[in-house]
């Protein structure tokens, strides 16, 4: 047996030591629990929701204070205040009749009570009794009898019984209005100050609610429970929220997932607008009219935050939601604050601000220019006029044009010289040029390198004039005269798509001034090409290219000699002066080795070459080269027309993973925007450092885009995903929307926008006109907005209702004078199919939301009083100060000259005509035409004008409508030429401009003295 | 680092008397001393900081995933260090005629309460500690979902298998995945049957079980925890070789030709091409394989293991000189590899047998 006192050596251990142990090991493990638990509940957003609620508790404490002052102190309110305290006083007063009347009503309340049951009672018995004698007369006649005596009975019974209650329901409704009507003013003045303090109230119920200070005793032990920890699953007022959409997901793979977007647990302000000058993260989404809110087009429960801002939607804390900087600076500052990094295991991070509209084009990628995303559309924009999509496959582009010259007739244009100097650095000619750059950049400018360059281009050159085809130039008639030509390309409207503009220190680059870069700067044509072929331009582009966008002028033959006179004299001296370098054969020999080594061992490679002679070689490496290069995608070229693009595809380039780039040597930040920011900037850098023979580098050339054009382009890029948007939301395929889509894209291609103005946008020509205007009228002339718009291309907002489309197809594919003031020519584009011609008129059509049904032509009555009354207030009008009316002049002088009459019956819509009538600045702001005077019935009440507008007019006035309809209908029936374009022209040879001059002279206008029209 | 490791290896395990000489010779038993211990953990711990200093070190070895084998390489130092110091304690006593540290009296109980139970509540109390800090500290690592077109690089194998990913350099996938793994289970289920050796049962000894106790240490240690180590730490991109400060660049190219023996043999050697004839082709490899597995044997036991083979009998020492042979082909490979640039001793692609 073991011994007590020698119990300590009878254990293994000594057990104080092991209870100690334990204790400490216990205590420890208790302190580890309760770390596990704050470090559970402790979390980011919690502090940020408590922020919050300070800011919301101060703005309402705020908006309170504002709310009381209002009906504080004032006099009424003062007043209502007496009155209460009146009202009250006499209360009290008669207290005890008050209590006397209170009383009596709770004892008629219980006499009523009583009555009322006992009726229910008697009620109930006639009911049972009813259906027993029904029963009996069915099926045992012989009780009937007895029966029928009692029902009788207790009938009787029950309305005596319900004769009282309603007496005593009287009873009671007296007594109580009786007791209410002591407290009658009271609960009215009462109501007043309700009125009055509503504001006030609302807003002292929200402060209840929501500031501790302000809750009673319960209300604030509850608002300390509430959110414990462990309890805090019952009903916390700091959680996370979410939005859940189900039908925007993520694909995982096996399934496809809702997104879950949890940003506005700590973004608690973004859908009240009253935080919207407060600082990140509570300050309110702009433009909530546009985004979030449930009547915007965008609203937060369908679309969520991460759809279009990207991120993760998941997280719940700065860094685990992947939020991303805009700048380095702003990188640093998150750093600094919240020891920022970016979470690498996410593919889709948030975009930096600067990129935000990126997001708009996964659902609205078919439009041409998205509202409220000018980034976005100014980058896709640039891409369409750079013709990435030429190197580059981009779905939305795939049936474009290329955006480059027709290079099939080049040796009739050009000489060698010139495309040699052209080739190797294109903006040295022309500083805008769009037109990149292949060679001497840094992948390629080392001695060896440049000496193979030239070689190359040496190549290509001979290539393409091998194969050029025959081009018959026509001559001119005459030498042309420089000056007219100059007013010519000033007045005719080629600033629309042109520029002259020999400074390359431009503005910003924009949507707008992208239109007048539709064509090719003219600096240096002189010195590029021949007269004879500018000539032959002008007068018919499609001659030599058939694919061209220019369109046809309908010059004559002088008008073409004079503009051809004006350009030849543009010239670019020190271009020509640029020194070829000499064929080295050699290094081609060189080159076509290269190539013939790709598919020939070194042997025969050399057997093959040696066969060739230096033109056949010269060709050969041409025909490489351009393949290689890829030319052939913003170019025709003979023998390449069904090369396809060269370069990646970018059609979904923004769902690139970014592991998928290869940043080579380079070090910027490891994301996609830096990347394609990099790659537009400096296309080749890419290549730096890395050894690789000459065709194995990169090949893109280098457009040297400026800091706001690469940031847009790179914005339209990153909006190129894979997303898998349900079609629900996207913006509806119905058939306005497709006429519209493809209305605009055809405006787009062929840049109807560069002259015309729609809803707002569109007029780059205005300043040419302006110039113009200023050059040959004065400076004043230049700066009058009205007299620039009446010699500017249309305003087309209303070109729908207002032409009649057989008209319009007729005119788009015929153009003819209508406005005969306007120098600016409506040229022919003879390119366009009908089929197009059509998508355009259909256009203007859904666009006023006009039904495509047949109209007739419009049936005018001569017999009827409106026709006779609107043909004398024609006549009551003078319409025909400004109108042409067939081949008769108005009276004016030319600047206010208006539309010939003539073409209204077949041109114009009578409905818009009469709402045209009614109030013309309604359709063309700033327009000279005024509002015809139509009296009403009060003015014709006087003697002299209801003589003065006549009978007809007369008996109709007051009804402006009628009126109205019948001017429209006298206008329907004037006759005449329809195209005057001749008699104008003729008037404008004999006369000149001479009117300009005379309206505000400046003392500039000597030029026109000499200018013989 | 592996020669090293290797030619060191036995003296610090001597099997063999041979070996134990050289071991005593360079003192190399006070290894298991306490102050041995301290010093191998101070030279660990050293290691370890030192190179946390280095930026790459650190991303490697504070991987949420790789903390537990930097754990791993500290305990097991530890415990191999306990148990080697008790066998060496045991051994000295032993010597002195004095009864082992693990003898006691048959009559001399304890109570399961609270000797046993007690301390193992302790043990389990601070356990549940270790593993409650460490949740805390390094949370699990969520990445974000799986991409089929993106594999991530290195993709590594659990750590329990780095073992066998580790192998799959060297051999064909059949020999390392399906005929290694299953012989170590069949070599581990064996064991109780090819250890005759009664002696050192019960308690820790090295002298009385040189034999087992280094030939396992050398299967334990050297195949199998260091191959965890080296595809932990020292295997990155492309499953490259990176040293421990060396950056984990995905571009890395190391030149890596290969060429089979019977290319070495008709090509190189001979000089002429290599023949139709399968067989013939191969007939190097298997020569050099047969004459490994059937040559060997006999050999050794009459040699250098003729003690062995005489105490374990005929049919025992084979299976065991089987196993051995078969444990010890992965480092000869290695350096076959490493010195030849060996792909495959025998090759039949045709019928997807390589060794």
């Amino acid at each position: 047996m073991i011994e007590k006192k020698e119990n300590i050596q009878e254990r293994l251990y000594n057990i104080s030591n092991l209870n100690i142990w334990f204790a400490i090991s216990s205590v420890i493990f208790f302190a580890v629990l309760i770390w596990s638990f704050v470090d559970d509940y402790s979390r980011s957003w919690k502090d940020y929701q408590r922020d919050f609620r300070k800011l919301q508790i101060e703005k309402t404490n705020e908006e309170f204070e504002k709310a009381t002052i209002l009906f504080e102190g004032t006099a009424e309110y003062k007043d209502i205040q007496k009155r209460l305290s009146d009202f009250k006083e006499l209360y009290n007063q008669k207290s005890e009749e008050i209590t006397r009347a209170e009383e009596e009503l709770l004892k008629k309340d219980a006499i009523l009570y009583r009555v009322q049951q006992e009726f229910n009672f008697s009620k109930a018995n006639y009911d049972a009794l009813k259906y027993k004698y029904e029963e009996a007369v069915t099926h045992h006649l012989s009780e009937a009898n007895e029966l029928e005596e009692k029902l009788e009975k207790i009938h009787t019974g029950m309305l005596g019984d319900q004769l009282v209650l309603e007496t005593a329901q009287d009873d009671y409704d007296e007594q109580s209005a009786l007791v209410k009507q002591f407290s009658k003013e009271i609960n009215e003045t009462k109501e007043e100050k309700g009125k009055l303090t509503k504001q006030a109230t609302l807003i002292e119920r929200k402060l209840i609610n929501l500031d501790p200070v302000h809750m009673d005793f319960s209300n604030r032990i509850g608002n300390v429970i509430r959110d414990l920890p462990f309890i805090d699953f019952l009903s916390p007022y700091y959680k996370v929220e979410q939005i859940v959409v189900n039908d925007i997901t993520d694909n995982v793979n096996f399934t496809r997932v809702p997104k879950v977007d949890r940003c506005m647990t700590c973004h608690k302000g973004i859908l009240d607008q009253e935080f919207e000058s407060d600082t990140q993260p509570f300050k309110a989404h702009p433009r909530l009219d546009l985004y979030l809110s449930s009547t915007s087009p965008h609203p937060v429960e369908e679309f969520g935050c991460t759809s279009c801002h990207g991120g993760r939607g998941r997280g719940t804390d700065f860094i685990s939601t992947v939020h991303m900087p805009s700048s380095p600076e702003q990188e640093k500052e998150w750093e600094e604050k919240y020891d920022w990094h970016q979470l690498h295991h996410w593919d889709i991070p948030m975009l930096p601000a600067q990129y935000i509209e990126a997001s708009c084009f996964k659902c609205h990628s078919s439009e041409t220019s998205i509202k409220n995303a000018d980034k976005l559309n100014l980058g896709l924009n640039l891409m369409e006029r750079t013709g990435c999509f030429g190197c580059h496959k981009i779905e939305k582009y795939k049936d474009r044009d290329k955006i480059g010259p027709n290079l099939g007739k080049l040796a009739s244009k050009v000489t060698k010289d010139w495309a040699y100097n052209w080739i190797s650095d294109p903006k040295s000619f022309r500083h805008n040029t769009w037109m990149p750059r292949f060679f001497n950049q840094p992948n390629n400018n080392d001695a060896e390198s440049q000496k193979r360059s030239k070689q190359e281009i040496h190549s290509i050159v001979y290539y393409l004039f091998e194969h050029s085809t025959d081009f018959k130039m026509d001559s001119r008639p005459l030498e042309g005269d420089i000056q007219k030509g100059e007013i010519l390309v000033s007045s005719l409207g080629c600033f629309g798509c042109h520029r002259i503009e020999s400074d390359p220190s431009q503005g910003k680059t924009t949507i707008e001034t992208l239109r007048r870069d539709h064509g090719p700067n003219l600096i240096g044509i002189g010195s590029k090409t021949t007269p004879d072929w500018v000539y032959t331009w002008l007068k018919d582009p499609q001659k030599y290219s058939a694919s061209t966008k220019m369109p046809n002028l309908r010059l004559t033959d002088g008008e073409a000699a004079d503009i051809t006179a004006y350009l030849s004299r543009l010239t670019k001296e020190d271009f020509l002066e640029k020194k070829v370098s000499s064929l080295d054969e050699t290094i081609v020999d060189n080159i076509v080795l290269d190539f013939l080594k790709k598919m020939n061992s070194d042997k025969d490679a050399r057997i093959k070459r040696a066969k060739m002679n230096l033109g056949e070689k010269l060709d050969f490496n041409g025909k490489k080269l351009i393949r290689m290069y890829g030319c052939f995608g913003c170019h025709d070229i003979p023998g390449f027309e069904n090369d396809k693009p060269i370069g990646t595809e970018l059609t979904f380039e923004g769902s690139k993973l970014v592991e998928k780039l290869d940043f080579g040597f380079i070090e910027i930040p490891h994301s996609r925007e830096a990347w394609f920011t990099q790659k537009l900037e400096e296309p080749r850098i890419f290549d730096q450092g890395k050894v690789k023979l000459p065709d194995e580098k990169l090949r893109m050339p280098n457009f040297e885009f400026t800091e706001i054009e690469i940031e847009a382009i790179v914005t339209a890029l990153i909006g190129f995903v894979k997303a898998e948007i349900p079609e629900a939301k996207k913006p509806a395929r119905n058939d306005r929307n497709l006429a519209i889509e493809e209305g605009e894209k055809l405006i787009r291609i062929y840049n109807c926008l560069g002259c015309h103005t729609i809803d707002g946008k569109g007029g780059a020509i205005r300043s040419t006109i302006a110039t113009w205007l200023g050059d040959i009228a004065g400076s004043s002339s230049a700066e009058d907005a009205g007299l620039v718009q009446s010699f500017s291309p249309p305003i087309l907002d209303t070109e729908g209702r207002k032409v009649q489309p057989e008209w319009l197809f007729d005119f788009l594919k015929h153009p003819s004078m209508i406005r005969p003031n306007i120098q600016v020519r409506m040229p022919s584009f003879m390119m366009i199919s009908d089929e197009d011609w059509n998508k355009i008129i259909k256009y203007f059509q859904v666009k006023d939301g006009q039904t495509l049904v047949y109209e007739d032509s419009h049936q005018v009555s001569k017999f009827t009083s409106s026709f006779r009354a609107g043909e004398r207030l024609q006549e009551l009008g003078e319409c025909n100060k400004c109108h042409f009316y067939g081949t008769t002049f108005p009276t004016q002088s030319a600047e206010t000259w208006a539309p010939n009459l003539a073409l209204v019956k077949e041109r114009l819509r009578p409905e818009w005509v009469s709402a045209w009538l009614n109030d013309p600045q309604e359709f063309i702001k700033g327009t000279k035409m005024p509002a015809p005077s139509i009296p009403t019935a009060e003015e014709v009440k006087d003697p002299y004008v209801l003589e003065f507008v006549g009978e007809d007019v007369a008996a109709l006035a007051g009804n402006r409508d009628v009126l109205i309809n019948g001017l429209t209908d006298y206008l329907y029936t004037i006759t005449g030429k329809t195209d005057i374009s001749q008699e104008v022209r003729d008037y404008f040879n004999e006369n000149g401009y001479n009117f300009l001059k005379d309206e505000e002279f400046e003392g500039t206008g000597d030029e026109w003295d000499d200018v013989d029209w | 680092m592996l020669t090293f490791i290797l030619l060191t290896f036995f003296f610090i395990f001597p099997p063999s008397d041979w070996f134990y000489k050289w071991n005593k010779k360079f003192k190399l038993d006070l290894i298991w001393t306490n102050k041995g211990g301290i010093l191998i953990l101070l030279g660990l711990l050293t290691f370890f900081l030192f190179g946390l200093t280095d930026e790459n070190f650190k991303l490697i070895a504070l991987k949420p995933d790789n903390v537990p084998i930097v754990g791993l390489i500290f305990l097991v130092a530890f415990f191999t260090w306990l148990s080697m110091k008790q066998a060496t304690e045991n051994d000295k006593r032993i010597d002195n005629n004095e009864k082992v540290n693990e003898y006691h009296d048959p009559d001399d109980k304890v109570l399961t309460w609270p000797d046993l139970v007690y301390i193992e509540l302790i043990a389990l109390v601070l356990c549940t500690v270790l593993l409650v800090v460490w949740s805390i500290a390094l949370p699990a690592p969520l990445e974000q979902p799986a991409n089929p077109t993106l594999s991530p690089n290195p993709s590594k194998a659990p750590w329990y298998f780095l073992g066998l990913q580790e192998m799959l350099v060297y051999f064909d996938p059949w020999i390392a995945g399906v005929l290694f793994p299953t012989l170590m289970l069949i070599g581990l289920m064996a064991i109780p049957y090819l250890d005759t050796n009664k002696e050192g049962v019960g308690y820790y000894s090295f002298k009385q079980r040189k034999m087992a106790v280094s030939f396992f240490m050398f299967g334990w240690l050297v195949l199998w925890v260091l191959l965890i180590v080296i595809g932990t730490f020292l295997r990155g991109p492309n499953w490259n070789f990176f040293g421990p400060f060396e950056y984990w660049d995905i571009h890395k190219l190391e030149p890596l030709t290969n060429i089979n023996l019977s290319d070495y043999i008709y090509i190189i050697w001979f000089r002429s091409g290599l023949p139709e004839n399968i067989l013939l082709r191969e007939i190097g490899g298997f020569i050099l394989i047969l004459g490994y597995f059937l040559i060997l044997p006999p050999l050794f036991a009459k040699t250098m293991l003729k003690k062995l083979y005489q105490k374990l009998g005929n049919f025992r020492y084979s299976v065991f000189i089987i196993l051995i042979l078969f444990a010890m082909s992965l480092p000869i490979k290695m350096y076959l590899r490493w010195l030849f640039n060996l792909k495959y001793i025998i090759a039949i692609p045709e019928y997807f047998f390589n060794i």
